[in-house]
């Protein structure tokens, strides 16, 4: 039990401002878990306000709200955080309307949050699964652009593999 | 709430990122459902980087050795040697594995346990099994693999394991 994020001794901390203007306070350690914020804070130092003109404070901040957590989570190395960070994960998507998962998605995917890009991915292939074509285009309101025959077609191009 | 928010065009998504949702999906999701779905669903879908790792353990025992053999190539062909993990359970002829050594420029990870073939099947469609000789054969054109599983191939022996120095089993 070396380090400890909650104390404030070491902990540097950044300033995100998002497309709207929102800006949030983060620890570096937190912030950092985010592939593109390592990024340039590694090429640009941290010192001044890094913006993000591509996401908004909502996603933002959700982003940020589950990379502390895991952050928080991960500072006790027992073996239970796995359990932890999953039953939370478990969570954090379960409740989440389509609008909000898809926005959070591309926020996750354009700051390089590969575990939370891992775990949206998995929310939007879950709700994939099992479903019929007609099923997952109401789903996910995607009109089909097949030309009338063509879609038989496709539809019967693979299916030899599986009958 | 902006105006960006009430669009969420999933059709649209980046290519990089459906690719990514797709990567969860069974292989039959993706080569039955997923296509049929829209165009770009469809292109998404047939890109060789939807083709960077192959699943086709567990249940391929199911199909026909024909079948497994066209889908294998299907899927090989496709991945346009940017293929890096293959998993095939009962691998059932040597002409399979030939073509996967074709194919593995990027081959990092090939899990092909229990393939093995009964004689019987062996006299009918194979004149020899996957064995010393053709494993020895391709080695050499499997040099990026790090990763090996042949378990329970009753035909492989020692030498055929002596792939290279990098090859862990």
């Amino acid at each position: 039990m070396s380090s400890s994020s909650t104390t404030t001794t070491t902990t540097r901390l950044l300033m995100l401002k998002a497309s709207d203007g929102v800006t949030f306070e983060v620890e570096e350690a937190v912030a950092t878990k985010l592939g593109a914020i390592n990024n340039m804070v590694e090429e640009e130092g941290s010192e001044d306000l890094i913006c993000l003109p591509n996401v908004n404070g909502k996603f933002l901040g959700m982003v940020l709200e589950w990379c502390k957590k895991h952050a928080n989570n991960n500072t006790n190395s027992d073996k239970g955080n796995d359990e932890v960070n999953k039953w939370w994960d478990k969570e954090f998507v379960m409740d989440l309307d389509q609008n909000t998962l898809y926005h959070l998605l591309m926020a996750a995917d354009y700051l390089s949050g590969t575990e939370l890009v891992d775990l949206l991915t998995e929310k939007v292939a879950s709700m994939i699964r099992g479903k019929k074509v007609e099923e997952i285009r109401e789903t996910f309101k995607i009109k089909s652009d097949f030309l009338p025959g063509q879609e038989e077609e496709i539809r019967k191009k693979n299916s030899w593999a599986f009958e | 709430m902006e105006e960006h928010c009430e669009l969420r065009r999933w059709d649209e998504l980046i290519p990089e990122t459906l690719a990514l949702i797709f990567r969860n999906l069974s292989l039959q999701d993706k080569l039955t459902v997923i296509p049929s779905v829209c165009k770009s669903w469809r292109r998404v879908v047939r890109e060789p980087y939807c083709k960077q790792e192959i699943e086709i353990e567990g249940f391929s025992w199911r199909w026909r050795l024909e079948t497994l053999h066209r889908l294998l190539q299907m899927l090989l062909i496709r991945s346009s040697g940017l293929l890096h993990t293959l998993s095939v359970c009962v691998l059932h002829n040597e002409q399979s594995f030939s073509l996967i050594a074709d194919h593995a420029k990027s081959l990092r990870t090939l899990k092909i346990p229990e393939s093995k073939i009964s004689d019987s099947i062996v006299e009918q469609v194979a004149p020899r099994k996957i064995s010393d000789s053709i494993v020895e054969q391709v080695a050499p054109r499997l040099s990026t693999l790090s990763y090996l599983d042949v378990s329970h191939c009753k035909n492989i022996g020692a030498p055929a394991l002596e792939l290279g120095s990098t090859v862990s089993y």
